[in-house]
């Protein structure tokens, strides 16, 4: 029965299903939501969809992590490891950005006790 | 009422509107086909051999592409001293009274904390072995003060070590770039010794160990300062609910 996921473009297919839908679940959350916060969440869900993307596409049935151990003594047949390193860099950089992101919207609610988005109207006169 | 449901009429058309684009999304994404060029990444594979390291992807990142890691170490800093910037301007003056911590928290906090941290530096260290390496490691390490934190928020770190090992880790990071760029003429030459027949033991692949506990320790130190400012941070959950 579960030979069936056993084929590249069956995982594929599940992949990118699977990442745009919390891809748009994260964009749903960014239309419908005015707290600051949640935004900045949402925006976090999205990467993650992103992540999945890239990291799910790469893979291809048959290929081993590239890493070497005991019995496997050559890089040969193993994914492809830039991909990975470059996600790597990717989570790093969004956890910096979410961090930040986060803590100037706390500072906004010390200064005006409001995170209302629809009500940000400080740079209008 | 009639305001609320206007809202709902709103987040109406906004899913349908999501699920529109998720669609035609999805539409163009079918199309794409599983393809058998040769990419950047067989290039790496055949030359990894020479690193000496076992794992690919650390080779990748701390070697091949080792200046984007420095970039991705010095937006960690910034971002680090941007949280630190704003979170410990104004502090709520009337400091609130935190009961006593338990004895069985205090105790059970503490053991667990050692097992997490020799877990990270376990991470940290077999970087170059196995899944793993300086940032999910030093991320590792930062859980351990995040658990002390739960479990006592009087708790305090102390920041002149944390500052004196983040800026003494990242500029060992810089001084090892610019020895390699001196002795081997590239930025990030690997000028300890890395024989391939070592592949595969702890010490083995020349610099690259030595960089990801570098990095490690940065990682780790950070994320315990990020970690530290947001749970001292008392408007979290106004600012949530508000």
């Amino acid at each position: 029965m579960l030979e069936f996921f056993n084929d590249t473009q069956t995982i594929h297919f599940i992949i990118i299903v699977g990442s745009m839908s919390l891809f748009f679940i994260g964009f749903y959350g960014i239309a419908t939501q005015k707290n600051l916060v949640k935004i900045l969440v949402s925006f976090d869900i999205m990467e993650s969809a992103l992540f999945l993307f890239f990291i799910g596409l790469h893979y291809k049935v048959g290929l081993v992590a590239p890493i070497l151990d005991k019995h496997l003594k050559t890089f040969t047949n193993m994914v492809d490891p830039v991909p990975q390193a470059m996600i790597l860099t990717t989570i790093v950089i969004g956890l910096a950005v979410l961090a930040l992101g986060l803590s100037f919207g706390i500072e906004y609610y010390k200064l005006t006790g409001r995170n209302d988005i629809s009500k940000m109207n400080e740079l209008r006169d | 009422m009639n305001l609320k449901k206007e809202l709902r009429l709103k987040h109406i058309i906004l899913s349908l509107l999501s699920s529109a684009l998720l669609l035609s999304f999805l539409g163009l994404l079918m199309q794409v086909k599983t393809n058998t060029y040769k990419t950047v990444g067989d290039i790496f594979l055949n030359l990894n051999m020479q690193t000496a390291t076992a794992n690919a992807v650390t080779s990748v990142v701390t070697f091949f592409r080792g200046i984007d890691t420095v970039g991705e170490v010095t937006v960690l800093f910034l971002a680090t001293s941007g949280v630190a910037l704003m979170l410990s301007s104004t502090q709520r003056t009337s400091k609130k009274v935190v009961k006593q911590e338990s004895f069985v928290l205090h105790v059970g906090s503490r053991l667990l904390m050692s097992v997490i941290i020799l877990f990270g530096v376990y991470i940290v260290i077999h970087g170059h072995l196995s899944p793993g390496g300086g940032f999910q490691g030093g991320v590792v390490i930062a859980t351990a003060f995040l658990l002390l934190f739960l479990a006592n928020p009087n708790m305090s770190l102390s920041h002149g070590i944390l500052t004196l090992g983040e800026s003494l880790s990242g500029s060992a990071y810089v001084l090892v770039a610019l020895i390699g760029l001196f002795k081997m003429n590239i930025l990030l030459g690997n000028f300890l010794p890395h024989p391939v027949g070592e592949i595969g033991e702890l010490v083995s692949g020349g610099i690259i160990p030595v960089i990801y506990i570098l990095v490690g320790i940065k990682v780790g130190s950070e994320m315990s300062v990020i970690v530290e400012y947001f749970i001292k941070e008392d408007y979290y959950k106004e600012v949530y609910d508000a």
